[in-house]
């Protein structure tokens, strides 16, 4: 009976759980698509890329197999930078779409409805107390009914601006699975716009699940689509293109639909040198985030950063580590030379730290500036940048760090690079800091690090193009323009958006030697995307604004007007979807053998049916808003995933019914690794092919001084593939792969292989 | 209330009758065996409070069956008696070491005389004939978990098992029912052998007649049927969203919807619905029997969470947990106790004598030093309880609870320790004192370090074995974390080796418990029993415990005597020092499911699923 007490069990949500996914449907029966219940039948994808911002819009429409009307979990995982923008479910010839609304109003809303028995949707950002709200990306709606042997139509629309790292930018669509079986459409569609005022070259798709036929193609735009019928969703949409970087280039699109004001968009590319000068010698001190909201995937990647910027070093630099929580410790008194040694005793030295609850970030950037730092010195910091010790509001906290770091003689002033991670990081902190001569890139919290990091990296010593500003023929008839990026690169783009108050035959930009001249028109709408674009911006410049000086209402009431009007979510309003769609805003929370649920206000009593029979009222607990309750697994219950159902009963007495999944694993992750080879010369990849256990969330293979890899799930190969580098550094000799799985419940399973480096 | 104070009796196996091994292809082996108290020497149980399950009326009284054991009272009403206690069968003693799930009255084969018919979860089943029991225990497992029972007028008993359908015993035979039915899992039964309703755990409802199985699963309002009432042709199944209404095989309507039906009663053309959470109703059957608003206030106990209703001299009673109901007068009420709770998961006994008990989800107890009920704590986070460690120098006791660590002062004042403080996780598994006065938690993502500078704490990432910890303890600078991924020594916050069943003579990675013998360790573990890890580091293991034996988390202590072990299913595990042997200790014990061991001034205390008793040590291990 107390198996149970000992058992690895987490509860997840269908929805919690779902990044890579998008635009499943799953029966609230299942926990995976299942096509004898529900089939997409068709799925048609238009992509729309104007100058850099894409928008893609999916409509589905799935088929019910059964003879009884059913619910169905849609789940959609948006790509990190994207802002859904409209979201609809029809009610046979009915399309319901979703509104925004002031975040209080949407919720009373959306109580209102649940009263009815009826299941809305409601999108936030920026909640702070449930781990699945706040992963924003992760689009989830109830779909409720889906007609027996009838039809449901979805409709979900997002946009996203593309970044260009090095003269390259990258565009995909989520589809390749990640949690779910892969869906299969009946009948897929993709459209496929591109236009851009910056001459592209090296377009190509990447992938081959989708042939794309190109109608048309020239330097400035491309237009293409896919046509197919049983297409397997295995693999992203994907496109890269290179934007023509041999000299500077401005281009400036306009919007105007005929009243006032009228909006631009000013891009400057700028040229990437021809050959990149040897990096000077850099001192770096990276400062690591400890503190107990690190812990899990947040740190992992944390660390994974921080050692691929220290294996990045060369014996030139010289580097420190600082970590910090609510105390502070440095591996050095001072920055040490970069070696194999000192690098792998700074990694053993912040192995072996303790994590501590709360975090000093001001201790910790002054300690950082108190480092006596040789040539081209950099702070870096990596971490959540949550202060909770020392500085605590953002403003202030900037604010201080900028004074101090201008009482440094200006040329042994520290550019601050900041790495933030997490879906909670604290990005208007980041990116003030990053305002003393760095960079902010950021990470959520679970997906793959590898492109932002490498360009994160990239920038490291290498000099940011300095007081990149745009001017305007008549600026009297220019307001409100915005930088939307921090800071630029060679190789990168700057974007500004801005309104222009009057039409004019033409005006004129300047950025730094480059001009653009071009008509301000008194029509022109074939860039529809700049009002939203510039709207986004004004509403970050707003809330960047209340970081610093706190809030005000008018910038709230502002912030509240451009969202509503141009349809994002923000910090104030919340995507109140249609109705009949309810996004999971409930809550269960790994536990060992605890259930906790997180429920609506409205619900006055939760009982949990466990599949071995056992029922259980749960507790409420007032000061954590969430219900709970201890059960004991039989004994002979296997490992596995299990269901138990939840029986919310709210004040008017009605019933509603939760279906949650359980995991038993009772034992960590079993490992088998399989190397084609078992020696190997310096430089070459080990390839390693390794499986493990079905519950198994991340594989991680190391060996001491190589840069660790994180394996992935190959379907072609049927298991887990990845190369780990040897170094050329490496001498002669056997060396020992470890090879570590890590389970959801956190459980651990590893097993080691022997390489032999050759001579 | 003490049961059996006095009795002085040496523990000696109760199995005086096996009367008969069936092994007919057929039907079942099973052995059936007369049941004698035999309580050891000096054994007292420590009243814990009755849990009522089910009950029954047989010979002209009324008999309420429960986790503790069977009770008789005076009569069978509230006016023909005076609802005192005549008699107590206690599980463990006079009735099987399981929790009683069900009563029936019927007669069996061709005996003569109706029989009290008494399902266990776990003992198969017992009878009782007014002077004695039986027990008719299944030798397969499956078979002992009991959920129902339907005597029918042919002489056969009807049993609803937990997995394995069911079954039929005639008085001699014991067989399955019908093999199409073989491994249902079975809730509920009405009817008769010629026309069975079988109510399941997660197929709906199931109809045997005429040698064909009709099943009723998607058109009721749940597949997990709680009770079942049966009116003439008309079957009701009670759900928890609802009771349906089934005529001539198929659903005409569902009744209550919304309501977690757990108990009914079909009676002249009335019925009467069991909830949760909300007491008795009588349910309209008219034609428009309403919406779940409209059946207004519980007619019986409101807010109770009603067993079973009975029809008794042509009276309605309402079973709740802890009463017996009769329109709004409670006529039978549980006695008063010493203890808060039966499922105890942790005991430590301080150094002013006071025992502290943990409960598996009623929070703490404080006995007094005398013995008396003293203090019972229970709230937001002191409610789930898995390990009390004390630090008789300091007067501190650090309760783990699975919503932070509470600590409690000389002065019982309260501190609550959670992750907004620096603690890991909130679910605390583990905890110790050290020599210094830290104290070092475990938890399900690692291990925090609670001393004077602060909270700090390790996980995998730092390099623990695992992060599941769930036992610690503590040797000067040195802690063992057991984990489910083996053993981790640590020394301050550094984790200095780990041992797997890999890179050991380990025999199970999951580390259960650890206690130290002079300078070894006895390891506990989830499926290998006990293992000695001796200052040399190397791993022992014990001729005479071999199988597969759980040791339940933090389930062991050692005394000048003995070391023992709380097992799953077993027992208390006994490593005698004088004779290097183990014994297993389960005799009396109301549970095999023994999760704490504690012991003072010569007294062992066994905290079990179902109660906590006292016992002399010299009992146990002489």
């Amino acid at each position: 009976m107390f198996k149970s007490i000992k058992l690895a069990i987490w509860m997840t949500a269908a929805a919690s759980c779902a990044w890579g996914d998008a635009g499943v449907l799953i029966p609230s029966t299942a926990k995976q698509p299942d096509p004898k219940v529900l089939t997409l039948d068709e799925m048609s994808i238009a992509v729309i890329v104007d100058n850099g911002h894409a928008k893609v819009k999916v409509q589905q429409i799935f088929a019910n197999h059964t003879a009884l009307p059913i619910e169905g979990n849609y789940v959609f995982a948006l790509p990190r930078a994207a802002m859904i923008s409209d979201f609809a479910i029809w009610d046979d010839a009915t399309r319901i779409p979703g509104v925004i609304l002031e975040r209080k109003r949407a919720e009373e809303i959306y109580n209102d409805i649940r009263a009815q028995a009826l299941d809305p949707g409601l999108l936030q950002m920026g909640e702070r107390d449930a781990d699945e709200a706040r992963r924003s990306a992760v689009f989830s709606a109830r779909v409720v009914p889906i007609p027996a042997y009838g039809t449901k139509r979805i409709e979900i629309e997002y946009q996203e601006r593309l970044a260009v790292e090095q003269s390259e930018s990258m565009f995909a669509v989520p589809l390749r699975p990640d949690v779910y079986r892969a869906q299969t459409a009946g009948r897929l569609s993709i459209t496929l716009e591109i236009k851009t005022a910056h001459p592209m070259r090296d377009f190509q798709f990447v992938g081959k699940a989708y042939a794309m036929r190109t109608a048309s193609r020239d330097s400035k735009s491309v237009k293409a689509s896919f046509a197919g019928r049983a297409i397997a969703l295995t693999e992203d949409f994907a496109l890269k293109y290179s934007l023509d970087a041999l000299k500077d280039d401005l281009e400036v699109v306009t919007y105007r639909d005929g009243t006032d004001p009228g909006f631009f968009q000013a891009s400057a590319l700028l040229a990437m040198p021809a050959i990149h000068a040897p990096l000077a010698p850099r001192s770096i001190v990276a400062l690591f985030d400890t503190s107990l909201s690190m812990q899990w995937e947040k740190l992992e990647r944390e660390f994974q950063a921080l050692e691929a910027l220290l294996r990045s070093l060369t014996p030139a630099d010289d580097f420190n580590l600082i970590i910090f929580n609510d105390k502070v410790a440095a591996y050095s008194p001072a920055p040490v030379a970069v070696s194999p040694e000192t690098i792998d005793k700074a990694l053993e030295f912040l192995r072996a730290a303790a994590l501590r609850g709360g975090t000093n970030m001001q201790a910790a950037l002054d300690a950082a500036l108190a480092q006596s730092m040789g040539h081209d010195p950099h702070i870096v910091v990596f971490g959540d940048l949550g202060a909770t010790r020392g500085i605590l509001q953002n403003g202030k906290l900037a604010e201080w760090y900028g004074a101090k770091w201008k009482q440094i003689a200006e040329t042994k002033r520290p550019r601050t690079y900041v790495f933030a991670v997490g879906d909670d990081a604290n990005l208007p902190l980041g990116r003030m800091l990053a305002r003393n001569n760095g960079v902010l890139e950021a990470v959520r919290s679970t997906e793959p690090i590898d492109f932002k990091l490498k360009a994160f990296l990239s920038k490291i010593g290498r000099k940011p193009v300095d007081n990149l500003r745009l001017t305007t023929s008549t600026p009297t008839n220019f307001d409100l323009i915005y930088p939307l990026e921090d800071s630029v690169f060679p190789g990168s783009m700057q974007t500004w958006v801005g309104e222009y108050k009057k039409p004019a035959a033409q005006a004129t930009f300047t950025v730094q030697q480059t001009r653009a001249t071009v008509p301000l028109p008194a029509r022109n709408t074939e860039h529809e995307f700049l009002p939203r674009a510039w709207a986004k911006a004004r509403v970050d410049a707003l809330l960047d604004k209340i970081e610093r000086e706190g809030e005000d209402q008018a910038s709230v009431d502002e912030i509240i007007r451009l969202a509503r009007k141009y349809k994002f979510v923000t910090p104030y309003t919340s995507f109140l979807a249609a109705p009949r769609a309810l996004l999971r805003p409930r809550l269960i929370r790994p536990g060992d053998p605890v259930l906790r649920v997180k429920t609506d206000e409205s619900i006055t009593s939760v009982v949990a049916m466990f599949p071995f029979g056992t029922v259980k009222k749960l507790r409420y607990l007032s000061d954590e808003d969430t219900w709970q309750t201890r059960f004991l697994a039989p004994k002979d219950l296997a490992d596995g995933t299990y269901r138990v159902r939840l029986l919310l009963r709210d004040k008017q007495g009605r019933t509603y019914r939760e279906s949650k999944t359980f995991v038993i694993a009772s034992q960590p992750p079993v490992v088998k690794v399989k190397l084609d080879r078992n020696q190997f010369h310096r430089g070459e990849a080990v390839k390693l092919h390794v499986s493990a256990s079905d519950t198994t969330r991340t594989i991680v293979a190391r060996m001491h001084g190589a840069v660790p890899v994180y394996l992935k799930w190959n379907s072609g190969m049927g298991s887990n593939t990845g190369e780990l580098m040897v170094p050329a550094t490496f001498a002669a000799g056997r060396y020992k792969v470890t090879v570590t799985a890590e389970d959801f419940a956190h459980n651990i399973g590893s097993r080691e292989v022997e390489i032999e480096i050759l001579p | 209330m003490i049961f059996g104070g006095s009795a002085l009796w040496r523990a000696r196996v109760v199995l005086r009758e096996a009367r008969e091994h069936v092994s007919a292809a057929a039907s079942f082996r099973f052995s059936v065996r007369s049941l004698v108290p035999v309580i050891p020497a000096g054994l007292e149980s420590m009243g814990a409070p009755a849990v009522f399950n089910d009950a029954a009326v047989f010979e002209g009284h009324l008999y309420i069956a429960g986790p503790a054991g069977l009770t008789k009272y005076d009569g069978t009403s509230h006016e023909g008696a005076s609802g005192a206690i005549a008699t107590r069968y206690r599980v463990g003693a006079e009735l099987p070491p399981a929790p009683l799930t069900s009563l029936a009255v019927g007669l069996a084969g061709d005996s003569n005389a109706s029989e009290l018919w008494i399902g266990t979860w776990g003992e198969g089943l017992a009878a009782f004939d007014g002077r004695a029991f039986r027990q008719i225990r299944p030798d397969d497992a499956r078979l002992r978990k009991i959920t129902a029972i339907l005597p029918v007028d042919t002489g056969r008993i009807l049993i609803g098992t937990e997995k394995a359908g069911v079954l039929v015993y005639d008085g001699h035979v014991l067989a399955p029912f019908h093999s199409s039915i073989a491994d249902v899992p079975v809730t509920a039964l009405a009817g008769d052998d010629s026309s069975l309703w079988i109510g399941t755990l997660d197929r709906g409802l199931l109809h045997w007649k005429a040698g064909a199985l009709e099943t009723l699963d998607d058109v009721l309002p749940d597949k997990q049927i709680l009770s079942l009432a049966l009116s003439g042709e008309t079957i009701y199944a009670g759900t928890g969203v609802g009771i349906a209404e089934i005529r001539g095989g198929k659903l005409a309507r569902v009744l209550a919807p919304g309501y977690f039906a757990q108990a009914l009663l079909a009676v002249d053309d009335k019925l009467f619905m069991g909830t949760l959470e909300d007491g008795m109703f009588a349910v309209p059957l008219d034609a428009h029997p309403g919406r779940l608003a409209q059946l207004g206030a519980a007619s019986v106990c409101p807010g109770c969470s009603i067993r079973k209703i009975l029809r008794i001299d042509n009276e309605i009673y309402a079973l709740a947990e802890d009463s017996l109901w009769h329109g709004n007068e409670a006529v039978i009420r549980r006695e008063d106790s010493l203890l808060a709770d039966r499922n105890i998961t942790a005991l430590k006994m301080d150094s002013t004598g006071r025992l502290w008990i943990g409960y598996f989800d009623r929070g703490l107890q404080i006995l007094n030093a005398n013995g008396g009920r003293g203090q019972h704590i229970e709230d937001d986070h002191l409610f789930c309880v898995n390990r009390i460690a004390h630090n008789a120098e300091r007067g501190v006791s650090a309760v783990a609870t699975a919503n932070g660590l509470v600590l409690f002062d000389a002065s019982s004042r309260r501190r609550l320790i959670g992750q907004a403080d620096g603690l890991i996780a909130n679910q605390v598994t583990d905890v110790v004192f050290r020599p210094d006065g830290s104290m070092v938690a475990a938890t399900p993502a690692g291990v925090s370090f609670i001393d004077a500078a602060g909270i700090s704490g390790i996980y995998a990432f730092q390099g623990l074995v695992n992060n599941h910890v769930f036992a610690l303890a503590s040797d000067g600078p040195r802690t063992l974390a057991g984990t489910l991924g083996g053993l981790s020594i640590l020394e301050g916050t550094v984790v200095r080796a780990s041992f797997t069943t890999s890179n050991s003579a380990l025999k199970h990675n999951w580390i259960t418990a650890i206690t130290q013998v002079d300078k070894d360790f006895f390891v506990g573990t989830y499926g290998a029993g006990v293992l000695r890890l001796t200052d040399r580091g190397e791993w022992e293991t014990f001729d005479d415990l071999r199988g597969s034996i759980e040791i339940n988390p933090n389930a062991m202590l050692v005394t000048a005597n003995a070391v023992y072990a709380g097992t799953l299913d077993r027992g208390v595990a006994v490593y005698h020092f004088s004779s290097g042997r183990w014994t297993f200790f389960a005799t009396g014990l109301p549970s095999r499911n023994v999760a704490a061991v504690e012991a003072r001034g010569g007294v062992l205390y066994l905290g079990t699923d179902n109660g906590l008793v006292k016992v002399p040590e010299t009992t146990v291990v002489n």
